[in-house]
């Protein structure tokens, strides 16, 4: 039997807040954030985003949502500075900062063949992952996610996979992304954006909004912690991924990919459905994501199951979606209370359950994370609490 | 974890035959003009992404899907493991970038609003993985991952992971690029005395036993009887391995077969593995008997490939 993997430093940054501080109380008091127009893309019809909160640069902007969150984490696990020889590896999602899209580039190179080399120079610099490692100077392996949507969540995942192999002593796993204007004009064209704020699992819910930010946790070997006197709190206790084998951009009808995601990380976790007290469900608010998610989680779970989704507070952050979710989840085991679903007001008879609309305590010692991404992939994280709660 | 099957496509064509070919013929495949740019390039030929039943389902895919999907399913074919328990890893460097930048021509050309939702579900990164796990009926883990320094290197670490783990009895783990008019121009200008350009893919079937042992470490061992290195590593710079490679060790590369790439630990494995499973009448064959050590460096990382005696 591997040793326990820790959950030691969470960092969060979204439109629910700058930081954990403000995001707890973003969530705990069910406050909206502040929507805004479409910032990045000139489009017909009203899609509301979600902008980050904070003074977050606007260049170079993905990299610098992911060190606030890194900083954090690193601060909150005491791992900043980090010790001499201590083996850190860095695994991060993104969808936006691994492509060299910058328009205005190519729209240079397109109109004089001979566009300044700035952005692509950053670009060529390194991933996502491989700048932060080269940031906080982390020497362990480094690996940047690019599975859409499930991005974040994958990371947690590889993360685990490293820290039980024993390639290194703690992980920076998570996600994260800026609002760009080629997933908003692709989401747009897949009629899959809605002109309100969003509302996940309501029966009259009209899609994603985007949104932005970047959700970190240091994941760490349960020894490596003990060796620094760090209390635990949180642990990393499975994970599970799976293919739907489908389609490129629809999900699987009856969920196939997710439900084996789920019972492979409830395998990995060694807990029973009804060990799990909540699941902070990737919850789109898309007509499609939100139907067959809500059908696996009911047939895993029971129609008893108990919800949430916080893209009603962050919107949808594609690759940072699942680190952010991740750490939201952590948190409400720490904290001791599950967040509102926000936006849901109306029962869909085709969701074997209603979301949570109210701040609910937290029952039992388990939690899941889910993320459904573009090419049908699946993810699902377990996180433990392993004291009391707050 | 061992090497069960192989599957390439690169400037030599698309098949294990057409490595086969150019490692016993050791000439480059010939170079061909990107028009836009003139730059000279080894590009995958269009005839070795076409008329290829696999591509039945990619007909109309992008070229970085089709690449993908070939390598992968002849790396495929004979694999008699769980498709539940299959997994899925692809590594890339700049992943589909030439289906973004048509993407955003369209943009340009005709408003963020009137795009190809068609286009734009190419342009993500994980497209091409969805596609092998449609085309081949698998429901185990996919993973895409794109990075400069040693993507493929992690990826063959991963994949050692979910096999060790139990998470999975097979893995096809691989790595793929592209070629395009922007990549040639930032290569020209921000490295104006790189070697020729490449692209292809590879994938590997890896499964617990059955095959060739592989392994994945920070450094080289003593025992190693060859070094392979990827003497032409697109924008590797100083810190290319030969400067470091140790010179006890005979050193060997075969970069000029498929043009500058970031893939070329990958497809030195491919050659390595290929003349290990088939004792090619190549001059290195008897280097290839041994451990045969595949020598990467980026920066300060460094990774080093074991294909095991």
């Amino acid at each position: 039997m591997s040793e326990g993997i820790a959950i030691t430093g969470l960092g969060v940054i979204s439109a629910a807040g700058t930081d954990v501080a403000s995001s707890l109380q973003t969530l705990r008091r069910a406050a909206r954030p502040v929507l805004v127009a479409c910032p990045v893309a000139e489009l017909p019809a009203p899609a509301p985003m979600f902008a980050a909160a904070g003074q977050a640069p606007v260049e170079d902007r993905t990299f610098h949502l992911a060190m606030a969150a890194v900083r954090q984490a690193l601060d909150d696990a005491g791992l900043n500075p980090l010790p001499n020889g201590f083996r850190l590896g860095v695994c991060l999602g993104t969808t936006v900062a691994c492509q060299l899209n910058d328009i205005g580039f190519y729209a240079d190179y397109r109109a004089t063949g001979n566009p300044a080399l700035e952005s692509a120079e950053r670009f060529a610099s390194g991933s996502l992952s491989e700048r932060v490692a080269r940031a906080v100077r982390a020497e362990g392996p480094v690996l940047t996610v690019v599975n859409a949507c499930s991005s974040g969540t994958d990371a947690m995942g590889v993360a685990l996979d490293w820290l039980r192999a024993d390639l290194c002593d703690a992980v920076l796993a998570g996600g994260a992304d800026e609002l760009s204007a080629i997933p908003a004009s692709g989401f747009f064209a897949l009629s899959v954006t809605s002109p309100e704020p969003c509302t996940p699992f309501d029966r009259d819910r009209q899609g994603l909004n985007l949104g932005e930010g970047a959700g970190v946790a240091l994941l760490e070997r349960a020894s490596s912690a003990a060796r620094r006197g760090r209390p635990v709190s949180l642990a990393a206790a499975g994970f599970g991924s799976a293919s739907d084998g489908y389609h490129l951009t629809a999900p699987h009808p009856e969920g196939l990919g997710l439900e084996l995601a789920v019972r492979a990380a409830l395998k990995d976790a060694d807990v029973a459905p009804q060990e799990i007290d909540f699941v902070n469900a990737h919850g789109t608010a898309t007509k499609e994501n939100d139907r067959i998610e809500g059908g696996v989680l009911a047939r895993v779970f029971g129609p008893e199951v108990r919800v949430v989704s916080t893209k009603g507070y962050t919107g949808h952050t594609l690759g940072a979606a699942g680190g952010i979710e991740a750490v939201f989840t952590a948190l409400s085991l720490r904290e001791g209370w599950i967040p509102p679903s926000l936006g849901f007001a109306t029962r869909d008879e085709a969701i074997p359950f209603a979301p949570l609309t109210a701040v609910t305590p937290v029952l039992r010692r388990y939690a899941l994370s889910t993320s459904l991404a573009f090419g049908g992939n699946n993810a699902a994280f377990v996180i433990a609490r392993t004291g009391g709660a707050r | 974890m061992t090497i069960t099957g192989l599957g390439i496509v690169f400037a030599g064509g698309a098949g294990v035959p057409a490595l086969r070919e150019a490692l016993v013929s050791g000439t480059p495949p010939e170079a061909t003009t990107l028009e836009k740019e003139g730059v000279q390039v080894m590009a995958v030929p269009p005839a070795a992404l076409t008329g290829n039943p696999v591509l039945a389902p990619a007909r109309r895919a992008d070229r970085f899907c089709k690449m993908t999907l070939l390598a992968a399913m002849e790396a495929w074919q004979g694999c008699g493991a769980d498709p539940l328990r299959t997994g899925i890893i692809l590594a890339t460097a700049f992943g589909p970038h030439a289906t973004v930048f048509r993407f955003v021509n369209e943009m340009l050309d005709f408003g963020d609003a009137k795009v190809s939702p068609t286009v734009f579900s190419q342009s993500v990164h994980a497209a091409a993985a969805s596609m092998i796990a449609t085309a081949a009926g698998l429901h185990g883990p996919a993973l895409s991952l794109a990075d400069l320094a040693a993507p493929f290197e992690e990826a063959l670490a991963l994949a050692g992971c979910w096999l060790d783990s139990g998470r999975c009895d097979a893995v096809l783990v691989g790595a793929a690029d592209e070629l395009s008019d922007v990549l040639a121009h930032v290569v020209r200008r921000k490295w104006p005395h790189a070697f020729v350009p490449g692209e292809g893919a590879v994938f590997f079937r890896l499964e617990r036993t059955g095959g060739v042992r592989v392994s994945v470490g920070p450094k080289e061992t003593e025992d190693a009887a060859c070094h392979l290195i990827d003497s032409q590593a697109l924008g590797a710079g100083k810190a290319a391995p030969e400067a470091q490679a140790s010179t006890a060790v005979p050193v060997r590369s075969y970069s000029p077969l498929w043009g500058s790439t970031r893939l070329g630990s990958a497809l030195h494995l491919a050659a390595a593995a290929l003349m290990r499973r088939e004792e090619l009448p190549v001059a290195d064959a008897a280097l290839m008997r041994g451990n045969v050590q595949i020598v990467s460096a980026c920066g300060t990382r460094r990774r080093v490939i074991t294909l095991h005696a």
